[in-house]
């Protein structure tokens, strides 16, 4: 016998739990499932910054209220508590990979002198968060259950039922799919044959003391190759907020067989050009993680089921967006039940507002660049990343990160001309190609879900 | 001297959902309240939540009974309310012999349960101090005893001043209400159409013979210089109603049209005899067209300050909800020195949802009724054309719509019937102006309202 109720919801990431919290809040009759033991321990990696305070992310503006302690969203009309500890940090610096130049994404000193009004955003302990609307979706009525794989969805008579890998049952009158970037609810829907696959990303990290990078309250990121492939690879060190001397450290990139980003981290930490600012470092603890790389869902609906947070985007909506979409998801689903239309009519609101600030507000094609930045080989990165050496506008924004990077490169056009036209002529050749040509071998060497 | 962030000019339901909105996003707000207590009431207010069966500015408001939380959901926000409700499962107009033009008979809405309710009745001072209780855990600054009487705008703020004390800040929201002081300071009622005033009386009582305890009743008192009128309002506690008597015209004594219903009139004097007045309040507003740009140099109009007559509380609580957090973003866009969007969005939906998407002249039709069939027999004739009750109802906007419905289905009959009340019924197409146009004469404003 299958429990029933107005909406199950898979994942109890920042997305399902704020579609909990909400749900409950509007008296709807709610399941919460996740996969996990526990829903506050966190093991993948994860940057855990709050995108983004300086600009326009999913039509949001979203901040940090220090005083009241609370994550704004004043476009969307919401706030949430955050309680726990969190890092100010005040730039984004790109080191080439000889460690003799970094490009700078806003003034460290300038920024750092007007305190937590300078800063770029803060780094925050999820976990924290996780909590906070864990308790909220609780003292709600909402209905737990951890350890929940699930593997299967049915459809009957107008109800969904979703099936955990030990057959427990689920029924609701909707479904909110918040399983997150590699979500099974959007394979088990089909949806995934009706989007591009862009490979897959990997990455491991530490957390760790004693490290000594140049700008202490900085996202500091170094990029490295990787020798036998040439394969671009990311070097994250950021304040962690679990601790004033603890660092978040972390080597990520795609996927590709010869390729270990945890030997990547270790080569970077204890044989690199970087390796000073490890000298006194000490392992805390570990992460890591796989995320496939998605065009975005066709439809934020199918079946009674809407699509939440990163299960439905390109790599990641961050935080921000995952809350508003959970958030949004909750209240249409509230509002389909009070209206009695249980159907895509019913939640229209959410398609709208999805189709509007997912796809409608931000290319996920530039979230590619993220990936293809480095792919005119280490040589070519290296030569025009020291030919940028003002400080440029910092955006936290990964859709549009690279934007200002490659502006201040377009504007050495004529030095480059003279000097290196074989990048030119390299450049020229990859600008040619379509994102998927560029990503040819990434795409080859990832595995699909 | 302090400048805030956001000034919250009234502390009703649209101050104190703005407030909370800009308190919770970390704006410095200070909240100025007339009164020297938010939470007590005494004007006069039906305390009813419209619509709980249908949209209402776009909204659909839901009451999550085992949360104890009213909410919203196309908007997506809600508050705490642990005070009593009471479903309200139809509304019904009653003609001066007790014919009905029904929206709604209880008895067949309330098969649906909850679900079937129009209406939602509540405790306002309740749910004032739940507001309130929101509002001071956001930071917000509350002063209650601030008889806002003047205001000076400079190119980045706003200043304003009374009861011996000033507040200075980069906005203004002004939630001062139907009578607004502040829309009139800043020049927001020059180009509104002044209709009239609504003045009623309001009794809080026990002891009612009703026809059905959990149904809105309205009627018409014709004997009166100028239509009277009765709106009964069930109550959160069992036995208790909210009885109002109101008028369109000043030369109406209100409590000519409370004898008539509870004395001289034998049908609804029944409902009286054996009633008991708990309490009383009272109210006079402005009825205005609504104002078509809330904003003007960093004073944004919320709730009923730039309505017609008013938003009701739903409207209201959407409109500060909206204003506090247009203000928050514009206030956070304005520190990154990005382009300022925040106060349209808020533009936009007033525009788009309250002026253009509700018709005010619908609303003030349901008052305007008496003024087209103005005898009570003809009411009489035309409410016993009633044989099958209209959908059920209770927003002021979507009752007109039914009710148009209804009077073309009777056309037929009447022309048949009673071709004298034919030219009458043409009364309705014209415009508001011209029908309320001998009361707006006889309303001669009582303070300066441009």
């Amino acid at each position: 016998m299958s429990e029933q109720y107005d909406v199950v919801i898979v994942g109890a990431g920042p997305a399902g739990l704020m579609a909990a919290k909400v749900a409950g809040e509007n008296g709807l009759k709610v399941a919460l499932l996740e996969r996990k033991e526990s829903i506050t321990s966190i093991q993948r990696s994860c940057a855990t910054m709050f995108a983004i305070e300086d600009e326009s992310y999913f039509g949001e503006r979203m901040y940090f209220n220090e005083e009241q302690k609370r994550l704004v969203f004043p476009v969307t009309g919401f706030s949430i508590p955050y309680e726990g500890p969190y890092r100010n940090f005040y730039t984004w610096n790109v080191y080439t990979s000889d460690g003799k130049h970094s490009i700078k994404l806003g003034d460290y000193d300038a920024n750092q002198a007007k305190g937590s009004k300078g800063r770029l955003s803060v780094t925050y302990s999820k976990q924290e968060l996780l909590k906070g609307l864990l308790s909220d979706a609780r003292a709600n009525g909402v209905n737990v259950f951890t350890g929940m794989n699930v593997v299967g969805l049915k459809r009957d008579n107008g109800i969904n039922t979703v099936i955990t890998a030990e057959g427990r049952k689920f029924s609701g009158t909707f479904t909110i799919a918040a399983d997150g970037i590699n979500s099974r609810l959007m394979k088990l829907l089909d949806l995934n044959k009706e989007r591009i696959f862009y490979g897959t990303l990997q990455g491991a990290g530490y957390y760790m003391t004693g490290v000594d990078p140049e700008f202490p309250e900085s996202i500091n990121f170094p990029q490295l190759f990787h020798k036998a492939s040439g394969y671009p690879v990311m070097i994250w060190v950021e304040p962690s907020p679990y601790g004033e001397d603890e660092y978040w450290v972390y080597a990520g990139g795609p996927t590709h067989p010869e390729l270990n980003y945890k030997d990547e981290l270790d080569r970077c930490i204890n044989d690199s050009p970087f390796s000073g600012w490890f000298k006194n470092a000490e392992i805390v603890r570990e992460h890591g993680h796989v995320a496939n790389i998605w065009s975005p869902s066709p439809t934020p609906f199918k079946d009674n089921v809407l699509i939440t947070g990163d299960a439905g985007w390109t790599v990641e909506a961050e935080c921000t967006g995952s809350m508003m979409s959970g958030l949004k998801a909750a209240h249409a689903i509230s509002e389909a039940i009070r209206d009695n239309q249980p159907n895509k009519e019913g939640v229209q609101n959410y398609i709208s507002w999805w189709e509007k600030h997912f796809p409608g507000s931000m290319d996920y094609k530039e979230f590619l660049t993220v990936m293809t930045g480095g792919l005119a080989g280490e040589d070519a990165t290296t030569y025009l990343h020291k030919l940028v050496d003002e400080i440029l506008p910092c955006s936290l924004n990964p859709y549009n990160l690279f934007n200002n990077v490659n502006a201040a490169i377009m504007k050495k056009m004529p030095q480059i001309q003279k000097e290196r036209p074989d990048i030119i002529a390299k450049l020229q050749a990859l600008g040619g190609m379509p994102v998927e040509e560029q990503m040819k071998d990434i795409i080859r060497s990832g595995f699909s879900n | 001297m302090t400048k805030y962030d956001v000034i919250v000019v009234g502390a009703g339901p649209a101050g104190l959902l703005a407030a909370r909105s800009t308190g919770r996003a970390g704006l410095k707000t200070v909240l100025l309240e007339r009164k020297s207590d938010i939470t007590r009431l005494d004007r006069m207010c039906g305390q009813t939540l419209v619509s709980a069966n249908d949209y209402y500015f776009d909204d659909l408001v839901n009451y999550n009974r085992e949360g104890k939380r009213i909410g919203f959901l196309n908007n997506g926000f809600s508050f705490n309310y642990d005070g009593p409700v009471k479903n309200c499962m139809a509304w019904q107009i009653f003609s001066p012999k007790g014919n009905r033009l029904p929206f709604g008979l209880p008895e067949e809405t309330s098969k649906k349960g909850d679900n079937g309710a129009v209406g939602l009745a509540y405790d306002k001072e309740i749910l004032l101090s739940c507001l309130l209780k929101e509002v001071k855990d956001s930071g917000v600054e509350v002063v209650e005893g601030i008889d806002v009487a003047s205001i000076e705008q400079d190119g980045d703020g706003v200043s304003v001043a009374g009861s011996d004390r000033s507040f200075t800040g980069s906005y203004l929201i002004a939630a001062d209400g139907t009578n607004s002081r502040i829309a009139r300071l800043a020049g927001f009622n020059r180009d509104r159409t002044f209709y009239c005033y609504l003045l009623s009386r309001g009794f809080r009582m026990q002891g009612l013979h009703l026809p059905a305890d959990d149904i809105l009743i309205s009627s018409i008192c014709f004997d009166t210089v100028a239509p009277g009128y009765m709106f009964i309002f069930p109550r959160p506690y069992a036995g208790e109603a909210n009885v109002a008597f109101l008028t369109l015209d000043p030369r109406v004594d209100l409590s000519l049209v409370k004898d008539y219903f509870m004395k001289q009139n034998p049908y609804y004097a029944e409902w009286f005899k054996d009633s008991k007045i708990m309490d009383q309040s009272a109210s006079a507003q402005y009825v205005f067209s609504p104002v078509t740009d809330p904003n003007k140099h960093r004073i944004l109009l919320a709730g009923d300050t730039g309505s017609c007559q008013e938003l009701e509380n739903t409207g209201a609580m959407i409109s500060g909800w909206k204003a506090g957090n247009a203000v928050a973003a514009a206030v956070k866009e304005g520190q990154v020195g990005i382009e300022a969007k925040g106060i349209s969005d808020y533009v936009n939906w007033w525009q788009d949802v309250y002026v253009n998407g509700y018709r005010h002249e619908d609303y003030i039709m349901n008052f305007a009724l008496p003024y087209v069939i103005d005898k009570g027999e003809d009411f009489d004739y035309i409410c016993g054309l009633a044989k099958d009750p209209l959908p059920p109802c209770w927003n002021p906007y979507g009752a007109i719509g039914h009710l148009g419905q209804f009077m073309q289905s009777i056309i037929p009959t009447i022309q048949k019937e009673r071709p004298d009340i034919m030219p009458k019924l043409a009364k309705m197409s014209e415009p508001m102006t011209k029908v309320l146009e001998e009361t707006t004469k006889a309303c001669e404003p009582f303070e300066e309202f441009e």
